[in-house]
C-alpha cells in the first residue's frame, strides 16, 4: 500500500434498525426482541450500560426508560440497500453495513473532496442523521477516525501506524476471550500489538493474530465487499376492490413507474426490459435504449393499457424491470443542445415502432445525391435497424438509366450551379 | 379549505407533472432558438423561434414556406441532439434539404400512418424532449389535429422542444394552438438566365404570443439546382447503383 495515502473513506451513523425511528434519536432505545439478544441500541441506552448482546431483560434492567423496538431486518436491509445504492453513484466501490458503517473507495475517483461532502449528505438524508466521517489508508483505520470525528465533521488520517498506536486494543475486532488474551499478555494498545512479530500472535489466536498484527500496524489487511446493484426491480399495486376503469388503472401505472424511476434514478440504471402484469395477462418488451424516467417507463407501460381489452376487473398491478444495466452508457455528442434527452427520444421512437412497425421512424442516408432518380438518392434505415436499407418509394418502377447521356439529359439531369 | 386545495394540487402534478400547475410568477421566461435564417428571427422579435411553443409556417403552394421549412430542420439538425421531420404526407425529400447543409445523423424522419398516430408521434417525441419537430401537416391531417394538439402543446412546453408546422392553410385549432404564426405568400419568381432558380415570398408574422405582430419581411427562396458531380461521375455511381440493385434481386 502506499504509504500516506487516504483513499477510502468511511460515514459512520446510527445503526440501520434506530433508523427505521429518526422521531426517537436522543433517547435511550434499545432495539431487542422479547426475551432475545439486544439487537443494537443507541448511545443514550449504551450510557446505562446497554451492550449489543446482551439479554433483552437486562438491558431492561439496565435502563427501565428506554424504548423497546422489534427487530426489522428486512426494513434495515432496505437501508443498507438503499444507502449502497446513493453510494454507488459516487465511486463503483461501495460497502455498508447494517450497523451504520459505510465505505466508499475514493482511489481513481476524479473529485475526492466533493464525493466525500456528497457522501455526507446522502447519508444523513438516507438516515436522518449527521454522520462522522473518517478518511484514511484503509477501511479499517477509517471507521476508527469516523468514530473520532464529531457529527457532521471529517477526521482525516495520513498515516495510519501513528493514529492507531495508542488506541485500545478493545477497537480491535477480536472476541472477548481474545482480548482477554491480549490483556494476558501485557498487550494494552495498538502499539503493543503492533511491536509483536505476526507468526507470534498467529500462534496464541490462530488466523485472527496475523490480521490483528498487520491492522495495528495499519497495513490494512482488509478490502471492501464491492456492493453491486440488483440486476431486478418490480413495483405492484394490489386493488380492494378490483378495479375495471382504465384511467384508475393508467393512474396507478403512472406512480409504480414514478416509483421505479426515481428507484433507478437512485442507482444510475435504467431497464434493458419492461414487464406488465395484470393478475394472469402480461405483456413485456425489450427495449435497444435503457428506459430509466416516468415518462419512458410510462410511454410504454400507459401505451399497452390503453390498448388492453380487460377480460375481467384487475385485482393487481406489477411492472417488473427484469433487466438492469448502467443508464449512462453512450458518450453524449458534445456540444449538441439537447443530447441529455437523446436516449428518451430514441426510445420514444422505438415505441411508435413497436406499434406502427419498423417504418415509421426512418434514418436518410445518401446514397446517389446527384441522381436524376428521387428514389436512387437516399437509402432510408430504419431506426435501430441492421443494416440493411429500407426502400420507401419502390412503389413506383425504377428506371434503368443507362450511359447514354442524351437520355440522362432527357430526365431532367444538369450539374450543379451556385444560385 | 386549504389543506384541501394542497391536496388537490398534489394530485395534479402526481398525474400529470409539476409544469400541470404552476404559479403564474414562477412560470419561466420564453427562452428562443436562432434559427439562423435572420430576417425570421427578427420578426418574432425575440432572436429566434421559441423553445417549447408551437410556430405555424402557412402559406399556398410554391410559396417557399416547405423550403423554408427545410431551412430551419437543417439549422435544428446543426444544433441539436435529435431533429425529427414528422411526415404523414410521406412527401418528405431529404434531397432538397442537402442544399442547407444538414447534419444528417440527427435527423429522423417519421411517417406515421394517420392523423392520430400522428399526434401521438408528435406528442410522444416532444415530451421525451426532441430538441426540433418539423411537422409537415396535409390538410386532412391539420383539420383533425384539433383532440391532440393541446397535448402537443403541452408536451412541447414541459421538455422545451420547439414545434415547427408547416401547412397550406391554419386550422382554427391549429391557430388557437400555436404562438407564432408566419404567413408565406409568393411576390415573384426568380429567374437567372432564363432558368427558373426560385421564389420571392413575403413572410408575415400574423400572430405572436411572445412578441409584437405584424411585422413582415422579403426572401429570397433559391431551389436546389443538382449536384456538385460531373455527369460522367454520376453515370457511373447509377450504373453501379442499378447492377447492385439486379444483384440483390437475384439474392
Amino acid at each position: 500500500m502506499e504509504p500516506g495515502r487516504a483513499r477510502v473513506c468511511c460515514g459512520l451513523t446510527v445503526h440501520y434498525e434506530l433508523a427505521q425511528r429518526p422521531d426517537l434519536y436522543g433517547r435511550p432505545v434499545v432495539v431487542a426482541a422479547w426475551r432475545e439478544h439486544v439487537v443494537c441500541a443507541s448511545p443514550e441506552a449504551e450510557n446505562f450500560g446497554v451492550r449489543v448482546g446482551m439479554r433483552q431483560r437486562q438491558a431492561q434492567q439496565l435502563c427501565p426508560d428506554a424504548v423497546f423496538l422489534d427487530p426489522d431486518p428486512d426494513a434495515a436491509g432496505r437501508l443498507r440497500e438503499l444507502v449502497c445504492a446513493a453510494l454507488y453513484d459516487l465511486s463503483p466501490v461501495v460497502e455498508a453495513r447494517v450497523d451504520g458503517c459505510a465505505w466508499i473507495d475514493l482511489d481513481g475517483v476524479v473529485q475526492a473532496t466533493e464525493a466525500v461532502r456528497e457522501m455526507r449528505r446522502r447519508l444523513r438524508q438516507a438516515t436522518g442523521a449527521e454522520p462522522r466521517l473518517g478518511l484514511a489508508p484503509g477501511p479499517f483505520c477509517a471507521r476508527l477516525a469516523a468514530a473520532r470525528a464529531r457529527p457532521g465533521r471529517l477526521l482525516r488520517v495520513a498515516d495510519a501506524a501513528p493514529f492507531l498506536a495508542p488506541l485500545p486494543i478493545a477497537e480491535l475486532d477480536l472476541e472477548s476471550w481474545q482480548l482477554e488474551q491480549l490483556d494476558l499478555l501485557g498487550l494494552r494498545t495498538l502499539a503493543d500489538v503492533a511491536r509483536i512479530g505476526p507468526r507470534q500472535l498467529e500462534s496464541q489466536l490462530g488466523k485472527p493474530g496475523r490480521l490483528t498484527v498487520e491492522r495495528a500496524r495499519g497495513q490494512e489487511p482488509d478490502r471492501l465487499t464491492p456492493w453491486t446493484p440488483p440486476v431486478t426491480t418490480s413495483a405492484h399495486r394490489q386493488f380492494d376492490p378490483p378495479v375495471e376503469e382504465r384511467e384508475a388503472l393508467l393512474f396507478v401505472a403512472r406512480a409504480l413507474c414514478n416509483d421505479l424511476a426515481q428507484e433507478l434514478a437512485l442507482r444510475g440504471a435504467g431497464a434493458k426490459q419492461l414487464r406488465v402484469r395484470l393478475d394472469t395477462e402480461e405483456r413485456e418488451s425489450l427495449v435497444r435504449h435503457p428506459l430509466s424516467s416516468t415518462a419512458e417507463l410510462f410511454g410504454l407501460v400507459g401505451a399497452w393499457l390503453r390498448e388492453w381489452q380487460p377480460a375481467a376487473p384487475v385485482e393487481a398491478m406489477r411492472v417488473e424491470l427484469p433487466l438492469l444495466e448502467a443508464a449512462g452508457r453512450r458518450q453524449l455528442r458534445l456540444w449538441a443542445r439537447g443530447d441529455g434527452s437523446a436516449d428518451e427520444v430514441t426510445a420514444a421512437l422505438e415505441r411508435l415502432q413497436e406499434r406502427h412497425g419498423a417504418e415509421v421512424a426512418l434514418q436518410p442516408e445518401p446514397a446517389l445525391p446527384a441522381s436524376p432518380v428521387p428514389s436512387q438518392r437516399f437509402h432510408w434505415h430504419a431506426l435501430g435497424a441492421s443494416d440493411a436499407p429500407i426502400s420507401t418509394r419502390r412503389s413506383r418502377p425504377v428506371p434503368v438509366i443507362d450511359e447514354n447521356p442524351r437520355l440522362s439529359r432527357d430526365l431532367g439531369f444538369f450539374p450543379h450551379r451556385a444560385p | 379549505m386549504q389543506e384541501e386545495l394542497t391536496r388537490a394540487i398534489d394530485v395534479i402534478h402526481l398525474r400529470f407533472g409539476e409544469q400541470a400547475l404552476a404559479r403564474v410568477d414562477a412560470l419561466p421566461a420564453v427562452q428562443s432558438w436562432p434559427t439562423g435564417v435572420e430576417a425570421i428571427d427578427r420578426l418574432t422579435g425575440i432572436q429566434g423561434l421559441p423553445k417549447g411553443r408551437i410556430a405555424v409556417l402557412q402559406g399556398r403552394a410554391t410559396c417557399g414556406k416547405s423550403s423554408l421549412g427545410l431551412a430551419l430542420l437543417a439549422q435544428a439538425t446543426r444544433d441539436f441532439a435529435q431533429a425529427i421531420a414528422i411526415d404523414p404526407g410521406q412527401s418528405f425529400d431529404p434531397w432538397a434539404l442537402l442544399e442547407f447543409e444538414p447534419e444528417l445523423s440527427a435527423l429522423t424522419v417519421v411517417r406515421p400512418p394517420g392523423a392520430e398516430a400522428t399526434g401521438e408521434a408528435a406528442t410522444a417525441l416532444a415530451r421525451a424532449g426532441a430538441g426540433f419537430l418539423l411537422l409537415s401537416l396535409p390538410g386532412r391531417i391539420a383539420a383533425a389535429a384539433e383532440p391532440w394538439l393541446p397535448v402537443l402543446a403541452a408536451a412541447a412546453e414541459r421538455s422545451e422542444a420547439v414545434v415547427l408546422a408547416v401547412v397550406e392553410e391554419s386550422p382554427r385549432a391549429l391557430a388557437h394552438a400555436s404562438s407564432l404564426s408566419f404567413s408565406c405568400e409568393r411576390t415573384g419568381w426568380r429567374f437567372e438566365r432564363g432558368e427558373l432558380i426560385g421564389v420571392q415570398a413575403r413572410v408575415t408574422c400574423v400572430k405572436n404570443k411572445v412578441g409584437m405582430p405584424g411585422a413582415s419581411t422579403e426572401l429570397e427562396i433559391n431551389y436546389p439546382l443538382g449536384a456538385a458531380l460531373q455527369p460522367e461521375q454520376v453515370l457511373a455511381e447509377v450504373k453501379q447503383w442499378n447492377q447492385e440493385e439486379r444483384e440483390s434481386a437475384v439474392v
